[in-house]
């Protein structure tokens, strides 16, 4: 990571300057109201539920949000009565969801330099004609800039699926307000042409879910309803360049990601950018349903803030990745989500090709190159586009 | 090596239904000072037992996108993060206030009662 040149502004942006509060949290979500139907405070859960058990939480709920087809629901209960759920036998989990930032900083920008997205060329991206044309590609993330010149066309569906609960105007479906969504589906698809930027998969289509704010934070009901709807749709691959800070995750995030995963979705999502640490990765990484990703740099070298360890699947370039920016423009971003969508856009590949999805992960992993490092940093090695599609 | 000063900041409202963190950050220095945030969270906020047991953390149960973000605190300047707990139960606790910052420890303790 370049660590100068920053500009004021860029730190404006980033920190809020002087005095001014950012706001991290208004406790909207552990605490949606204080007025719950006995008049003490309500709390928004997720429920996982076994046959019957959905007119139990109804019955106790002031509001249910959501239902998912994977025996779930999303609903605003009296503190009181999240004890007496949980010892139900129809019940499998209650789990309050997390507050998200609802206010706050943009992200910062590194300066535009004229660099090639050497990781496309480190993969081997540009040597194969392959363009994953025909298959679709979910990216469940801030939304993606359907109007950025190297993606026009390119972006199919867009879902918002950022709750109600969260205050502030509703965004258009699908649309990025924060510019990281953006960047992550240029370096899965980006168009192959004269300007800007290319992507793994040039051909491929992309679908955006807006499941995390403007300011890059989401829920847990959030992120497992965009997985959802990745399976409803019948997406080929999503991608998750998203990483909570709990190793097995919640009970929903695990069932959204199975879910979806039976249903043919490969599932793609970041290693995490807790390092130097070990055994840290997190879910969704860490999942046995995704693919996890750690990031390397332009010389091989494993990149100091990559989360190492179980979890760890595959590794793609992720330090100063050039991609598709808000407003018409490209910029240099650093992390586990920027090396995550190489691996997405080569998944889609595979899929375009004909791999079923058991086959495309085998393939991924199985001739992935070896670069010497070791297993808890880099998995089975560093993605080699190349080498996975050769029959 | 960090030269940034954690002021940590913690209001218990009235009837002791609601707690404000507010983690106050400066560059006491004369030099700008550089840090990277790991992710989409700013800071993270943790309430701790007099035992040592962590009761809770703004962070859990959250998503962040994970792209590194770096910021530039010019000399003088501060940034101020702020974070609720928004149940709490009575008893006397410490708070953390830490930036998710790559560089050496950015942080700040604060012993309360609610």
């Amino acid at each position: 990571m370049r660590q100068g040149g920053r500009s004021r502004r860029a730190v404006l942006q980033a920190i809020g300057a002087g005095t001014t509060a950012v706001g991290l949290g208004t406790g909207l979500g552990a605490a949606d109201g204080r007025g719950g139907r006995d008049g003490g405070a309500t709390t928004r859960v997720n429920v996982g539920i076994r046959p019957g058990g959905e007119q139990a939480v109804r019955a106790a709920a002031s509001t249910v949000h959501r239902t998912y087809a994977f025996d779930a629901l999303t609903a605003t209960v009296p503190e009181g009565a999240i004890p007496d759920l949980r010892s139900r036998d129809d019940v499998r989990y209650v789990e309050v969801d997390g507050e998200v930032r609802v206010d706050g900083s943009g992200p910062v920008e590194s300066e535009d330099t004229q660099t090639a997205p050497y990781g496309i060329e480190r993969v081997g991206a540009t040597a194969v004609d392959a363009t994953g044309e025909g298959a679709h590609v979910g990216v469940v993330d801030t939304g993606i800039d359907a109007t950025h010149p190297d993606l026009l066309g390119r972006v199919g569906e867009s879902f918002t699926t950022v709750g109600s609960w969260v205050t502030g105007a509703a965004a258009p479906a699908g649309q990025d307000d924060n510019g990281h969504g953006t960047h992550v589906a240029g370096t899965v698809g980006a168009t192959d042409d004269s300007g800007g930027v290319v992507g793994v998969a040039p051909g491929v289509t992309v679908h955006a879910v807006k499941a995390l704010t403007a300011a890059g934070v989401g829920y847990n009901a959030d992120l497992a309803r965009g997985v959802e709807l990745a399976a409803e749709q019948g997406w080929d691959v999503v991608n998750l360049s998203v990483e909570t800070t709990a190793a097995s995750g919640t009970r929903m995030l695990r069932d959204a990601c199975a879910f979806a995963r039976e249903r043919g979705v490969v599932l793609v999502a970041a290693a995490g950018n807790y390092g130097p640490c070990s055994d840290c990765v997190a879910a969704p990484g860490k999942l046995p349903t995704t693919i996890g990703v750690g990031a390397t740099d332009a010389d091989d070298d494993v990149a100091g803030f990559s989360s190492t360890g179980p979890g760890v699947d595959i590794a793609a370039p992720g330090v100063d990745v050039r991609s598709t920016d808000l407003g018409a423009g490209y910029t240099e971003k650093s992390g586990t989500s920027m090396a995550t969508p190489h691996v997405t856009g080569a998944a889609a590949l595979l899929r375009a090709a004909g791999h079923d999805p058991a086959r495309t992960e085998e393939r991924l992993l199985y001739t992935a190159e070896d670069i010497g490092r070791e297993v808890a940093e880099t998995g089975a090695g560093l993605l080699d586009v190349p080498a996975a599609l050769q029959r | 090596m960090s030269p940034l000063d954690a002021s940590l900041e913690v209001t218990v409202d009235g009837d002791g239904q609601q707690v404000q963190f507010t983690l106050v950050v400066e560059n006491a220095g004369h030099d700008p000072v550089t840090v990277t945030f790991r992710d989409s969270g700013d800071a993270d906020f943790a309430v701790l037992t007099p035992g040592g047991e962590e009761v809770w953390r703004w962070s859990d149960g959250r998503m962040f996108a994970q792209a590194l973000r770096p910021a530039e605190f010019a000399p003088g300047e501060s940034a101020t993060f702020e974070a609720e707990w928004p149940a709490p139960e009575p008893g006397d606790y410490t708070a953390i206030g830490e930036l998710r910052v790559r560089e050496s420890e950015v942080r700040a303790e604060t012993p309360f009662s609610v």
